[in-house]
């Protein structure tokens, strides 16, 4: 599948402090990309030196195979993006529609109905038409955010770059703009920045992790969720677990057996590094005591917040 | 669905990218109320002190004297104040980075806030109070003054103001505070009062365009306006070479800019 942004070892460093060290990314044609990152990791850094806001210190990057720092002008004709906290003060006179017919604009000269129709279709897009005709000054949180998505799409680009596009909207207007997302995601290439886990789990198929200006992963949610911590399985066990603790520990594909004793009752984290002799074996190996009662008997699921936390936490 | 190929594309090439529809923007905050109220109260302080002159018993070269003061040194407080928020106001809240992120040059953007003020400034400030005191000395006095030396006068009017407009465009691309950008041109603008007599400062500076020069009884403003011999030319080229240095170390400097 072919590759829509690239980069080698772009870095960037403000005042002699490194907000970026090398960075190494592809995201390919027609994904949604989640790029995930506590506060300061260095997310809205990378995203203003693709739009060529900013300029590397290192490395180099291409987007649509066009060079970030030479030929940003024309990356920029097919790009959308929205800004962390869209605040366009000194434009929030206009309408919503005044301020899609400015953004589209920059794109076609005309006819002038088309461009119309255009900004009328990204309205209903991100359902404020009833409010298009009112001054940007009177609106919500969620709807400039709605309206920054649709200023971002208003050229239909081959990319859209969103920053934190989720952040600071109460749960209804982060539904809102999911969805949003979601709607988009067959007709382009989404690469978002978020800090919230559960958006980047609903939406995205690939992730980046950065921390402290640092790629610490890269792939899909599928690869990052298998390749956390290996294979973990629960085990509630009513009876005497000494027989079967001593000859399960013995195999050699358990890493680690976590015990916790509860009302009457053990709980086991049985850590295990090969899942087919885990799945063949592991459940036969506890029923071989035949005083032993398994009361549950499950494969745990990371989430990928478990999987974030244990990445960025070391 | 419209396709974008259905659309009549722009240009992405070449500093001009994005230059038309930011300019469209920028002629658009002219000619608002906002605009109306400015330039009536222009009118009112230079024209109706102007009224108030020729009123009394001064002559028609007092009273040029008089608009070239007044029209020369205090709107650049205005040309100050809605400069100063041009580029800091827009780089604070991100404006200029949301448009730069659009396919428009640098270059173009700093273009579509110097022309777009240029002509709203040139027109609220210079042209129409110009054309308001010439029918105001006629109407007054009966004398028709040869309209061309008037509105060249007029020009050095409306040049004195695109040098402040040009510093305070400039400054803003340097500062990221708006006290150095509206104390710079405060000080050398209507601050020149406080050392104009001072002979090294006097000689250069484009304010002397409006003040008597040595033993002059009139002007350079005034001469002009009346179509008489002028004194020394450098405010005149100072001014004309500021506007130069300011415009194009603008560009240079926000071609630098990191957002």
């Amino acid at each position: 599948m072919s590759v829509i942004i690239e980069t080698n070892g772009l870095s960037k460093t403000f005042n002699g402090i490194q907000a970026l060290k090398p960075l190494n990314l592809k995201v390919r044609k027609n994904s949604i990309f989640g790029f995930l990152g506590p506060n300061g990791a260095g997310k809205t850094t990378t995203m203003k030196l693709l739009l060529g806001l900013i300029r590397p210190t290192n490395g180099s990057g291409t987007i649509f195979g066009h060079d970030i720092v030479q030929d940003n002008i024309n990356i920029r004709a097919r790009i959308g993006y929205l800004p962390q906290d869209l605040d366009i003060k000194t434009l929030e006179h206009l309408t919503a529609r005044e301020l899609l017919r400015f953004a589209a604009r920059f794109y076609f000269k005309g006819p002038k109905q088309m461009i119309e129709d255009r900004v009328q279709e990204m309205l209903d897009l991100v359902s404020l038409s009833e409010k298009a005709d009112r001054p940007i000054r009177g609106y919500s949180g969620g709807e400039i955010q709605r309206l920054g998505i649709a200023q971002a799409q208003i050229n239909y680009p081959d990319l859209l770059i969103l920053d934190e596009p989720a952040a600071s909207l109460d749960p209804i207007g982060r539904r809102d703009v999911l969805e949003v997302m979601e709607r988009l995601r067959k007709y382009t290439t989404i690469f978002y920045s978020t800090h919230i886990l559960d958006d980047v789990q609903k939406v995205s198929d690939s992730v980046a992790i950065l921390n402290k200006g640092e790629l610490i992963a890269q792939g899909s949610i599928d690869e990052l969720l298998a390749g956390s911590e290996g294979l973990i399985y629960n085990v509630k066990i009513k009876g005497d677990t000494t027989k079967a603790y001593n000859y399960i520990s013995k195999k050699t594909w358990i890493t680690e057996i976590n015990i916790l004793e509860k009302n009457g009752y053990t709980t086991w984290q049985v850590g295990v590094n090969d899942s087919t002799l885990a799945e063949q074996q592991l459940l036969r190996l506890l029923l071989k005591d035949e005083q032993l009662r398994v009361i549950e008997f499950q494969q745990k699921s990371f989430e990928l917040e478990d999987v974030f936390l244990n990445l960025v936490e070391g | 669905m419209v396709i974008n190929s259905e659309f009549n594309l722009r240009n992405v090439q070449g500093w001009r990218t994005g230059l038309s529809n930011l300019l469209s923007a920028e002629f658009g905050r002219w000619g608002t109320k906002d605009w109306y109220i400015m330039m009536a109260i222009w009118l009112a302080i230079i024209n109706g002190s102007l009224l108030g002159v020729l009123s009394g018993m001064d002559d028609i070269a007092s009273a040029l004297m008089l608009l070239g003061l007044l029209a020369g040194m205090f709107p650049v407080i205005n040309v100050v104040i809605v400069l100063q928020d041009v580029i800091i106001g827009e780089k604070e809240t991100g404006t200029a980075a949301w448009i730069l992120s659009k396919p428009v040059s640098r270059p173009a953007y700093i273009l579509s806030k110097l022309i777009g003020n240029l002509v709203g400034i040139t027109v609220s400030l210079a042209i129409v109070p110009g054309i308001v005191a010439y029918a105001t000395i006629y109407l007054m006095r009966g004398v028709l003054l040869p309209p061309g030396p008037f509105f060249a006068a007029i020009a050095i009017l409306a040049l004195n103001l695109i040098f402040f407009l040009t510093l305070t465009l400039m400054l803003g691309t340097f500062f990221d505070s708006r006290g150095g950008v509206i104390g710079i041109p405060m000080l050398l603008g209507p601050g020149y009062s406080l050392f104009y007599n001072l002979p090294l400062i006097s000689a250069f500076h484009p304010m002397a365009m409006f003040f008597p020069s040595g033993n002059a009884d009139i002007s350079f403003f005034g001469a002009i306006a009346l179509g008489e011999p002028v004194g020394s030319l450098i405010p005149f080229l100072m001014t004309v070479f500021g506007i130069l240095l300011f415009t194009i170390v603008s560009l240079w400097r926000f071609h630098r800019e990191e957002f």
